[in-house]
């Protein structure tokens, strides 16, 4: 079976497990789980995530008081994004869009889409599938991530430099991965 | 010195040691967003659902990932989705951890954040924090060891 196949495969699995489907599509999901010890290990995989996530967030809730770095995040959801902001200009009428817009009219969507997927196939063909690399040129796979739960890693801060940053840093043992998260005071008060 | 063998061991030593510490490393890295949206799981992150429920959202998607042999001076930069740049320099190698330097440098602005840290063999750590559509970016990045002096990266262990 190819890559592309077992990746279908999987997400065939994933949408069973988050109740997406019904009828044949579950019962052919089902069935995989039952019969194939790969896609039964993807099952254990997810709900293992989903245990994990719950144990790490109620873990450091329970050691820390996190208030401040929630409201952090939830003030950046609900923050417009630079994207955002740029879709909603163009959507008032800004721009190289608009003008194409009025001089083509209704050609515009459809030969817009034929160049954006030839444009999607000639991207594909030059740097391979998106798994491929940005840095080096070798190609990335799940085995490069595996073991890391059987090493120590834990991660030793030596120095921080940074005006209007917050550093934080969330560790949970040394058998799994130390996060570090960099918030941008600056962009943040910026876009409040 | 009464004993030669003693004498030979500590001369030895000094080459025992050089050997078991690599000229170079293999750095990886995966940029991913991570959501609160739903329990989406890209088949790129299997094996990575453990370090990516450090971060505490549920939906993780891949967006892209590389990798590096490098020696220390060398330095790799990502542009990121957000527009952000991550830059990681690798400072020195030693036996059992390895010196980076990392910088995240927002756009149009000269004064990154700059964070010097010390990573084990073989070990991870996830690097976060721009906000990107309705969650944020990480970037898990790995330190890989070669198996032996003049390998290529350790081995995975089999499937």
């Amino acid at each position: 079976m190819s890559n592309t196949e077992r990746d279908e495969l999987f997400r065939l699995v994933m949408r069973y497990h988050d109740g997406e489907l019904s009828g044949d599509e579950a019962e052919r999901a089902r069935a995989l789980i039952e019969s194939d010890p790969e896609a039964a290990a993807w099952v254990s995989d997810m709900e293992a995530m989903g245990d994990a996530t719950f144990e790490f967030v109620r873990g450091a809730v329970d050691q820390e008081d996190f208030s401040e770095y929630w409201v952090t995040v939830d003030e950046g959801v609900r923050s417009p994004t630079p994207a955002l902001r740029r879709a909603k200009a163009a959507h008032q009428g800004e721009g190289l869009w608009s003008w194409l817009q009025r001089q083509f009219g209704g050609w515009l969507v459809p030969a817009g889409g034929l160049a954006m997927a030839g444009a999607a196939a000639i991207l594909v063909l030059a740097v391979g599938l998106p798994w491929a690399s940005r840095v080096g040129g070798e190609k990335v796979t799940a085995e490069d991530w595996e073991g890391i739960a059987q090493v120590d890693n834990t991660v030793e801060i030596e120095e921080i430099e940074g005006d209007a940053w917050s550093v934080s840093i969330l560790s949970a043992g040394q058998d799994q991965p130390t996060v570090i998260w960099f918030d941008d005071l600056q962009a943040e008060e910026d876009q409040g | 010195m009464r004993n030669p063998w003693i004498l030979a061991a500590l001369l030895l030593l000094p080459a025992l040691g050089a050997q078991a510490q690599p000229d170079r490393v293999q750095l990886i890295y995966m940029e991913v967003y991570a959501h609160n949206q739903d329990m989406e799981l890209d088949p790129e992150l299997r094996g990575m659902t453990d370090a990516l429920a450090m971060t505490g959202y549920t939906g993780f998607r891949f967006i892209s990932a590389g990798k590096k042999n490098m020696v220390p001076g060398d330095s790799f930069t990502v542009e990121l989705e957000s527009g952000y740049t991550l830059q990681i320099r690798l400072d020195d190698i030693a036996l059992e951890n390895v010196g980076l330097t990392v910088w995240m440098t927002r756009p149009g602005r000269e004064n990154p954040v700059k964070l010097k840290l010390r990573i084990n063999r073989n070990a991870a750590t996830v690097i976060g924090g721009n906000n990107f559509r309705k969650g944020k970016l990480v970037v898990p990045v790995r330190v890989r060891y070669p198996a032996k002096p003049g390998d290529g990266p350790a081995p995975s262990k089999p499937r």
